[in-house]
Order: C-alpha cells, then sequence, then structure tokens
C-alpha cells in the first residue's frame, strides 16, 4: 500500500480551545489511483493532503508511507521524501515570479541533486507533456492562468513523484480551462499510472476521479466509486 | 540542491533587483575604497621614505653613531677599536656595522677667483696625485707628515696667479685655511661636475692631502662613523640609544669625547608616527561605514526574505532543506557585499592612482595583495556576519504556516 493512514487525529490548540480538525482518519491509498477529497471549507481537506504530503508530521495516529513512517524524521529526511515522492499543485499555482519558468520547473530536480544542465532537457520534456512546449524562458506574469496552471502541473511531474497532490487546481480557473486541466490529471493517471490526490470544492471536477472521499468536520463520511456521469 | 546552483540562484535575485543591490552595495564600496587607498598611498609613502633615507640598494633602514673627539683628545687615535665593534655588533636589532669617515673624497666648494667666486671640485687624498706639468705631486708623506699643501690644475693656476710656475709657493684658501701650491697640474675640462666625480676619480681642480683637511673640519662636524644596518622591524631610534648607552658604558674613546646618533632614519619615525594616525583614522571611519553598510545589508535581506516568504514555501515544498534556504540567503548576502568589496577595491585603486597623479605628490601608490586580500575577506565577513541572521530567519518559517 501507498499511503495508509490509520486512526489519524489532529488537533488544533487556539488559545484555550482545542479544535480538532481530524477525527480518526482511516485511509489506504494503492499506487496508481485517481482519488478525490471533496468537502465544505473548513472540513479538514487542507490539513489531511499537508499530512499525507509529509509537509506536516504533527498529528496522532499512524501515517505510513510504502510501509514507512517519517512522523520522527527530521526536517532534512522529510525534506528528501518530499523531494523524491511528492509532486504538489497549488489552487493559486504558487509559482516563483521572476523566475523563468524554465527556473520553475527545474527546482524540483535541482534539489534533487542534478546539475541544471542536465535538468534542462527533462523540464523541456515535461512542459511538452503539458502541451507547453517552446516556453522555458517566459516568465509567469506572460502565461494565462491555465498555462501557469500547467506549469504548475509540469513542476508536479517532472521528477516523476510516486504521487502528486493537487489542492483545488481548478479553482482559479474558468470551467473550460478548468476541463483541460483536469484532462491532463486524468490522462497522466490513465496513461502513467500516476497517483493522484486532488481536492475540490467542485462536483464536476471530481467527476475525472475514480475514487471519491467527502471530509465533514474533519472526518471521512463517504468513500466510494466515482459514479460517472457525462463528461462535459 | 549544489552549492553551485544554491549560489546561481542567489545571483540571479540580486541581479534581479539591480537598484536595490546596489543602493545597499553603496556602503560597502566606499568603505573599501577608502581604506584600499589609504593603504596604497601608505604603502607608497613609507616605500618613499625608505627610499630616500636610506641610500643601499637593499632597501635596509641605516642609521649612524659619529664620534666627535673632545678639544683635548688625541686626533689621530682610532675612534672605534675591535673591541668596540664587537660590542655594538651584539645589541639587538642590528645586522651590520661598518665603521668609515663621514668625509667624502671630493667636495665642491667656491673658491673666490679675482672678484669673483668659482666653483672648483677638489680631491681629498692619502695617495700620490696624478702626475704634474710644474713643481711636484702629492705623496703619502704629505698625508702622513700633515703637509698643508695642495696641487691645482692649470686653468685655475692661470686664473689665480696668471700661470703655472707663477702659482707654485702660493697659497690657495680652502676652508679658511691657506694651502702651499707645491704643483700644477693638467687643466682639468670644466665640463666636469660633482655627480661625475662622486661616481670615481675625477681629475679634480685642487688636490690636497686627506689627513690635512681632516684635521681642520674634524671639530667641527667630522669625527669617525658607525653605520649601523638595522635588522627589518628594528626601530632606529631605539637602536640608536642603545648603541650609544654601550658605547657610553664601555666605548674605548669615551673619556676623550662623545658619542651621537646621527639617524637619518629618526625622521622616518616621525613620518610613521603622522601616517599611521591617518591610517587609524581612515580606518576608523571605514569601520563605522563598513558597520552600517553591514545593517543596511541585513535590512535589505530581512526585507527580502518577508516578501519572499511564498518562494520559500514552493522551495520548502519541492524539497528543499533549511539548510538550503539558509545557504541560499546567506550566499546572496555574502555575494552582494563581495561585489562591493570588488568594485570599492577597484574605485580605491583609481582613487589612490589619481591622487599620486597629482603634481604635489613626490611619491607613486603601491598596491599589494595584503590590500586586496583584505578587502574581500572583510567584505565576506560583512555579508556572511549581517546575513546570518535573516538567513536564519528565512530557514526557520514554518512550512504549514506559508504554503496557504
Amino acid at each position: 500500500m501507498l499511503i495508509e493512514l490509520t486512526a489519524v487525529n489532529k488537533y488544533y490548540q487556539n488559545g484555550e480551545n482545542r479544535f480538532q480538525v481530524l477525527q480518526d482518519i482511516n485511509l489506504k491509498i494503492a499506487a496508481g489511483e485517481f482519488l478525490t477529497i471533496m468537502g465544505p471549507s473548513g472540513a479538514g481537506k487542507t490539513s489531511l493532503i499537508n499530512l499525507i504530503g509529509f509537509i506536516d508530521r504533527s498529528y496522532l495516529g499512524s501515517y505510513k508511507f510504502n510501509g514507512q513512517s517519517y512522523q520522527t524524521a527530521s526536517d532534512s529526511a522529510l525534506a528528501h521524501i518530499r523531494n523524491q515522492s511528492v509532486g504538489f499543485v497549488f489552487q493559486n499555482f504558487k509559482l516563483i515570479g521572476n523566475n523563468t519558468i524554465l527556473e520553475n520547473v527545474e527546482l524540483p530536480l535541482l534539489y534533487g541533486g542534478m546539475t541544471k544542465k542536465k535538468a534542462r532537457p527533462i523540464v523541456e520534456r515535461a512542459l511538452e507533456r503539458v502541451g507547453l512546449p517552446n516556453s522555458s524562458q517566459k516568465i509567469p506574469n506572460e502565461l494565462s492562468g491555465g498555462q501557469q496552471q500547467r506549469v504548475a502541473i509540469a513542476r508536479a511531474l517532472v521528477h516523476q513523484p510516486k504521487f502528486i497532490i493537487a489542492d483545488e487546481p481548478t479553482g482559479a480557473l474558468d470551467s473550460k480551462t478548468s476541463s483541460e486541466i483536469m484532462q491532463i490529471f486524468k490522462e497522466l493517471n490513465q496513461t502513467e499510472q500516476t497517483t493522484i490526490v486532488l481536492v475540490t470544492h467542485d462536483p464536476q471536477v471530481s467527476q475525472y476521479g475514480e475514487r471519491l472521499i467527502k471530509l465533514l468536520d474533519g472526518a471521512i463520511i463517504a468513500d466510494e466509486e466515482v459514479k460517472h456521469h457525462a463528461l462535459l | 540542491m549544489r552549492f553551485s546552483e544554491i549560489w546561481s540562484t542567489a545571483l540571479r535575485s540580486i541581479l534581479k533587483n539591480k537598484r536595490r543591490s546596489i543602493l545597499t552595495m553603496l556602503g560597502i564600496i566606499i568603505g573599501i575604497a577608502s581604506v584600499v587607498t589609504i593603504l596604497a598611498i601608505g604603502d607608497g609613502f613609507s616605500n618613499w621614505v625608505t627610499k630616500s633615507i636610506t641610500n643601499n640598494k637593499a632597501g635596509k633602514v641605516e642609521t649612524q653613531i659619529v664620534y666627535s673627539p673632545n678639544e683635548t683628545a688625541n686626533s689621530s687615535a682610532d675612534s672605534y677599536n675591535d673591541r668596540d665593534l664587537m660590542l655594538v655588533r651584539q645589541v639587538t636589532g642590528i645586522a651590520k656595522v661598518r665603521q668609515t669617515s663621514e668625509d667624502s673624497d671630493y667636495n665642491q666648494i667656491a673658491l673666490p677667483v679675482k672678484t669673483k667666486n668659482k666653483n672648483v671640485l677638489i680631491h681629498y687624498t692619502s695617495h700620490a696625485s696624478s702626475p704634474v706639468i710644474a713643481g711636484r705631486r702629492l705623496t703619502t708623506t704629505d698625508n702622513a707628515i700633515g703637509n698643508q699643501v695642495a696641487v691645482i690644475d692649470a686653468s685655475l693656476a692661470k686664473s689665480l696667479y696668471g700661470g703655472a710656475t707663477n702659482a707654485l709657493h702660493h697659497g690657495v684658501p680652502i676652508d679658511n685655511q691657506l694651502y702651499e701650491i707645491v704643483g700644477v697640474r693638467s687643466a682639468v675640462s670644466s665640463s666636469v661636475n660633482f655627480s661625475d666625480a662622486v661616481n670615481g676619480t675625477v681629475p679634480a681642480n685642487i688636490t690636497i692631502p686627506k689627513k690635512v683637511h681632516q684635521k681642520f673640519t674634524q671639530n667641527t662636524a667630522s669625527g669617525d662613523l658607525l653605520v649601523l644596518s638595522l635588522r627589518k622591524g628594528a626601530k632606529a631610534s631605539t637602536v640608536n640609544r642603545r648603541v650609544i648607552n654601550v658605547l657610553k658604558a664601555q666605548g674605548s674613546m669615551r673619556n676623550q669625547g662623545e658619542y651621537q646618533s646621527a639617524d637619518p632614519a629618526a625622521e622616518a619615525d616621525t613620518f610613521g608616527k603622522i601616517l599611521s594616525v591617518i591610517t587609524y583614522f581612515i580606518t576608523a571611519v571605514a569601520g563605522i561605514s563598513l558597520f552600517i553598510a553591514g545593517i543596511g545589508v541585513m535590512n535589505m535581506m530581512y526585507i527580502s526574505v518577508a516578501e519572499r516568504t511564498t518562494e520559500i514555501g514552493i522551495r520548502r515544498a519541492m524539497g528543499a532543506r533549511q539548510h538550503d534556504i539558509r545557504l541560499q540567503f546567506l550566499l546572496e548576502s555574502a555575494t552582494l557585499t563581495i561585489f562591493g568589496g570588488l568594485i570599492g577595491y577597484g574605485l580605491g585603486v583609481l582613487l589612490a592612482v589619481a591622487i599620486s597623479a597629482l603634481p604635489m605628490m613626490p611619491f607613486q601608490a603601491s598596491f599589494s595583495f595584503g590590500a586586496f586580500a583584505l578587502a574581500f575577506g572583510v567584505s565576506t565577513a560583512v555579508g556572511l556576519i549581517f546575513g546570518v541572521m535573516p538567513a536564519n530567519a528565512a530557514a526557520r518559517k514554518d512550512l504549514i504556516e506559508i504554503i496557504r
């Protein structure tokens, strides 16, 4: 099992009040799955993916990645496992504004120890893969939102991670661009068996996945196969 | 990430903010430039002083001890014996001791000829003089006994007394003493000048026995000299004082005369003092400038960290360790100050060259590798010291907070 969460609880201490953000989460994700997490604001979606993506390790319970726990790992070890295993796609793209597309996309490779020279052809291939060839010298502001999100996807997959975490990747995009972006995720999952964990508000978006988890007040209230409607 | 990649990231972020980077560098540039300028001028100045007070080619500092006998002293006795020399040689700070006479073998004096003064070259010799055309030569006996005699050249004889033979047994006044003309040599070309004479044996207008000349002059300025070559780093005035103390206590002639220091390097001490005061002053000003520049760098780095929080978050999410982030910001501030240091060094060199090109400057600025190393080292240190805190602040940011 790629990802295995058992009895995970997480609390925020806010002054006197202790606020529970995750309640007794039990979740298994196998390699090659396309998992969608839905839920209203404050349901704990972001907390859950931060935990899965090795950004947050202050939780109770057990999270095993490939059978191994990183809860007590050092910051450096955590950075390393993030670099090797996870690709992140964010709602607001999170590209470094005054760096070129090339410099943005090559980051995971460089932090993995690669030289710029070696990284460049790999970056070009990743950009081609998301439909943005010949744009490596542009800066993010020269691109549309949809194109920026494509760059972010290229950055998330350039180092061939074990899974990609996408946190509302279509939240800032119009519906046409959204479906283009979702098409890329779907293709990635189907042709390359990339494991994808996707968070969204949008029921339309959840149609692209195979498995749907619904969160409410920090607890999983539903875990089901996606019933595919006719896609737009 | 590899060090080279982190560094090129840092470099790019400096270049992307050119105006802010240059303004931040300004303090470093001014500080380093002023230090480099004063060092170059100071080195040039002290080279010049050393050269002008020492005649030996090795550039070593030499000082002198003069012995002046009392009126009653036996003037033929040697001023220093071997034991004296040995004692002096043992004084710390002395590399070499040489006994010599202050007198040069040649001198140029103004001789009253008829109504005018004429510049003539005198040769003091202890040997026999050149062949003569009338009368006799000087002999070693003249020198040994102390005969007050002179050989003059034909042209001088002609202008003084109308002819070579007429001049014989007349007097010629030198240093207020009358010397008897015993011989006349062939005319000496008037184009011979003083500096030629110093470089070799040159025919002189007047030749007189050395010892006779010394007898008349030694009570005023002469007396035998000890030339002391100093060891590197030894201070002229200190060594001279030590040597005089030794000689006053144990010198062979301590009861017949007086030992004095004739110290051409004492001036150098004074110059050196003035120079070091100026250097300290400029260094203090530059130090303050560099400190303030450092604070400027720190301030800019804090601003940079604050406005690049998202970038830090992205980098951390992509696998940057705290160490990578710290190194990136540290290299950024160090690169900034090293650039400033190099520009400052260049500016300092230009300034020093410009100053030494001024017509009133008698010396050239001198540039050492030490000054370059200092500029480089100080600017690197400022960047690292004032960059550590902002870099740590950047590295310690909580990823969960900044990735939202």
